[in-house]
């Protein structure tokens, strides 16, 4: 090295202190966005050239044909929660420490077995704990979204909502366990007998199971967040289960039905911003967005699954009748759930079409 | 809840098997998968939440906590600082992929103690990859030169070296049979490799002042161990079934190959030459994680169950000698297309790879004196001009097809029937092109930027500093203005980026069927 030495460059080297790889939805980039945006790597934005190894059937990674739906940019997807890892284990721990404290206090101060025998055993044991099959069988479904969405932010909401429905699950199996084991006489294994043989529950199995079938990832997503669960969780769990468990004696089922309902109320604005995504004109910069298409599928996809999602409220109608305190007739409560349902896709100029 | 055993079984009792609609996986298997096995992932997702919420207050206070008190990540080496954009590039892409190895394999393999031990595993890549994009930008913030790191998930996709850890890390771990994928992330990628990654570069960084990145390694190591452990029960399910040995077995060999190629080329990189205070030599580092602990503890312990050490290890273990420094030597000689500074190395940095690998004076001692001498611009002349020619990269790993050693590659150069050519960096990566040669058509990066000039090609990739003219990479960790390339500099030298391919006659070469 020869000659003068000259004077250092500033701190930061000519560089900002920001991630530059990352366009903000909004005016600043947010942690949710530095936490996930771009981790996924794709072939239209950074990673020119193709992926380096197909699948043996000779597929890519990702297709385009994993949905109906189609967008310019997957990418610009962002999760109205700007939940990630941290933040999410955080709220979820809160919850769950919530409904483990109030069980081991319910327990201490026999509360369980102070619980009305008919509910405990007829409604709870059976009906509830089949409910916990079909968390289960949502979480099954979501998951496959999880590998075939097509961008990390999508990917991340997706696993999040999917891991919802697996903590709902246990919750309520954790539930039915400590009823087993306070109450006693309480055979194993009824919910998940009912689940597959009484006939108020086979039309909600039947909606799960083909969702858990279904292999367009946005399928799952839009039919999940606009149909099941405003209909069939909405009808089950925050009708019947919370609502009757108060009138019932019951203080545990409703704080379980509460973080499960707070869950979903999040993976609603999530898929609000989905459809809000792919129904736009235009997307963030400006390329054409085809809503019109998307409209179209989107519409396809409710006419095809209302149906069955409605016969699943109704077939669910007598268990409002069992139990000895109603504080909502059934009828009137799947009123209130079909409306509901409605009122929220004509926000995005779509309908619930079917026959109930 | 008062039993836990009652209560890991009863969660698994809500699963059943679909009347209505029959369910296929997104991707079948080729294995036999016993329907019930041990659980190896004993978790809650209450128990997990709490547990890792208080993981996740200790890495993050840490993390705060130092900024706010010490400013610590201003004076750890430089040097090591450096290497830590394309080490951190490499690792999020991993784990992001594990996240969707994970959703594939809980699709597809019917077993409800592997499912359980998979969905937790989700939340922990899940868990990791944001870890890993949270320190980027800590370091983007904190660390002494934030160019790099501000770019790192863009950079790397067009580095010729990290876009061959995508391929190892990324599409490997993702596009295939979802049990040869669990094969290739958990059986060697985490049972074999985090120990090589996460504990070796904490020690590393520790030495080096570095406190940031110990803080978030440690953590996400404690959650590998868990990987380890659902790898070890996937792997025992699968030998459960004595036909699935001959594939097992074959997925066994290829994952190691595909991991090791690029891996440990890249590891010894980061190991010898960017520690300023150093520890162990990464074949020391090998010796001990890869072929005592992996091949000798974990992997041995399965032959009595018919499953043999990988085919090709004999060879790894003596390529390890010198692939790494083959490759730091190619890297520090395509310094500007890099988003990190490939520091010079220094007679105490001689004498340590000497020590450490004798013989090294001889193959690469001369390239390095020459390397520092052309660090200076004023020299005007490029590191590139040191090697022959940039090598061709390999069709299936992408990695230089020059390895361990130029003089010892076992480098083939060969035509399809259309009359493509590809090079091929050995026989293993030759054994998979063979097998499915549609698998391998991607173009290198030499292919894809033949023919364009250099400074063109760094403009274009976004490799210059926010000033418009200064490199994000240098052949050196000077800071004083008259020392730093700018993109003047690379039009001054005149480097056209050459795909040695295009020059071969495909009519000379030998036809692959």
């Amino acid at each position: 090295m020869t000659g003068p030495p000259t004077a250092d460059v500033a701190d930061g080297f000519y560089s900002p202190r920001e991630l530059t790889y990352i366009t903000p939805a909004g005016r600043r980039l947010s942690d949710y966005e530095a936490a996930i945006c771009h981790v996924q790597p794709d072939v239209d934005h950074y990673d020119f050239g193709g992926w380096l190894q197909l699948a043996p059937d000779g597929k890519s990674l990702f297709e385009a044909s994993s949905t109906r739906l189609r967008h310019p940019d997957w990418f610009q997807y962002r999760d109205p929660s700007a939940l990630w890892q941290r933040t999410y284990t955080r709220q979820q721990a809160v919850e769950e420490r919530a409904v483990a404290g109030l069980v081991d206090s319910a327990r201490a101060n026999g509360y369980l077995t102070d619980l009305d025998g008919f509910w405990a055993r007829d409604i709870l044991a059976r009906h509830y704990q089949a409910y916990g099959c079909l968390e289960w069988g949502l979480f099954l479904a979501l998951n496959r979204a999880i590998r075939l969405a097509l961008s990390d932010t999508l990917t991340m909401m997706i696993t999040f909502t999917a891991v919802d429905r697996l903590r709902h699950q246990q919750s309520i199996a954790m539930f039915g366990l400590e009823l087993e084991q306070e109450l006693g006489g309480i055979p194993e294994g009824l919910g998940r007998e009912a689940w597959l043989g009484d006939p108020v529950h086979q039309p909600a199995r039947r909606v799960v199971e083909r969702l858990m079938a279904a292999d367009d990832w946005c399928e799952i997503v839009v039919v999940c967040g606009l149909l099941v669960d405003p209909l069939l969780s909405t009808f089950v769990g925050r009708h019947f289960f919370r609502r009757f468990a108060s009138v019932n004696g019951d203080p545990v089922t409703p704080v379980i039905a509460i973080t499960a309902e707070r869950d979903r109320l999040r993976f609603l604005r999530a898929v609000r911003a989905l459809v809000e995504m792919v129904t736009a004109e235009a997307d963030r910069s400006g390329r054409a967005v085809p809503a019109a298409a998307n409209r179209a599928v989107l519409q396809d996809w409710l006419d095809d699954w209302a149906p069955p999602v409605r016969a699943a409220l109704d077939a669910f109608l007598p268990v409002f009748d069992l139990p000895t305190m109603r504080p909502v007739v059934g009828e009137e409560a799947r009123d209130v759930v079909v409306k509901e349902c409605a009122a929220e896709l004509e926000r995005f100029d779509l309908e619930l079409r079917g026959e109930r | 809840m008062r039993d836990l055993d009652t209560a890991h079984t009863r969660i698994k009792e809500y699963a059943w098997e679909p009347d209505y609609f029959a369910r296929n996986p997104l991707r079948e298997t080729k294995y036999k998968i016993p329907r019930r096995s041990k659980d190896p992932f004993r978790h809650l997702v209450r128990d997990y939440m709490v547990m890792e919420e208080e993981k996740d207050n200790r890495q993050y206070g840490a993390l705060e906590d130092v900024v706010a008190r010490t400013r610590s990540p201003e004076r750890a080496q430089h040097r090591w600082m450096e290497v830590l954009k394309p080490l951190l590039s490499m690792t999020t892409c991993a784990e992001y992929a594990a996240v969707k190895c994970m959703a594939s394999l809980v699709d597809t393999v019917d077993n409800p103690e592997l499912r359980q031990g998979y969905v937790a595993q989700m939340l922990d890549e899940m868990r990791h990859t944001n870890q890993e994009t949270y320190l980027i930008r800590y370091l983007a913030r904190h660390a002494p030169d934030p160019a790099g790191f501000n770019s790192a998930l863009q950079s790397r996709s067009v580095n010729p070296l990290i876009r061959a850890a995508r391929g190892a890390v990324f599409d490997v771990f993702l596009n295939e049979d979802p049990l040869t994928c669990s094969v290739q992330v958990q059986v060697v990628g985490e049972a074999g490799y985090t120990n090589a990654v996460f504990v070796a570069a904490t020690e590393i960084a520790a030495a080096n002042d570095d406190p940031a990145t110990p803080s978030v390694f440690l953590n996400i190591q404690s959650d590998e161990v868990r990987h380890m452990a659902n790898g070890y029960a996937t792997l025992s399910a699968l030998l459960a079934e004595p036909d699935n040995l001959p594939t097992l077995q074959k997925d066994f060999d290829a994952a190691f190959w595909r991991l090791h190629v690029f891996m440990d080329n890249f590891l010894g990189v980061v190991y010898d030459y960017f520690p300023k205070v150093r520890l162990r030599s990464y074949r020391e580092y090998w010796e001990q994680w890869i072929w005592q602990d992996w091949i000798g503890g974990y992997v041995e312990r399965l032959a009595p169950f018919g499953l043999e050490v990988p085919r090709w290890t004999e060879r790894i273990r003596t390529d390890i000698a010198w692939g790494g420094h083959t490759c730091a030597m190619l890297a520090a000689a395509l310094w500007p297309v890099h988003y990190w500074r490939h520091d010079t190395m220094e007679p105490d940095d001689f004498e340590y790879l000497e020590d450490k690998y004798p013989g090294w004076d001889r193959y690469y001692g001369p390239f390095w004196e020459q390397y520092r001498e052309l660090a200076d611009p004023a020299n005007g002349a490029l590191a590139l001009s040191l090697v022959e020619s940039i090598p061709p990269l390999c069709r299936v790993c992408h990695m230089p097809a020059v390895l361990p050693r130029p003089d010892l590659a076992d480098t083939r150069l060969v035509r399809d029937a259309t009359g493509r050519k590809h090079a091929l960096c050995s026989e293993p990566c030759e054994t998979l092109f063979r097998e499915a040669p549609w698998r391998y058509q991607c173009a290198t990066w030499l292919e894809l930027y033949d023919g364009m000039d250099l400074a063109e090609y760094i403009e274009r990739v976004g490799l210059l500093r926010s000033d418009g003219k200064t490199l994000i990479g240098q052949p050196h960790l000077r800071t004083d203005e008259r020392s730093l390339w700018t993109i003047d500099d690379i039009r001054r030298v005149g480097v056209e980026i050459r795909d040695p391919l295009r020059d071969v006659d495909a009519a000379t070469l030998p036809l692959i069927a």
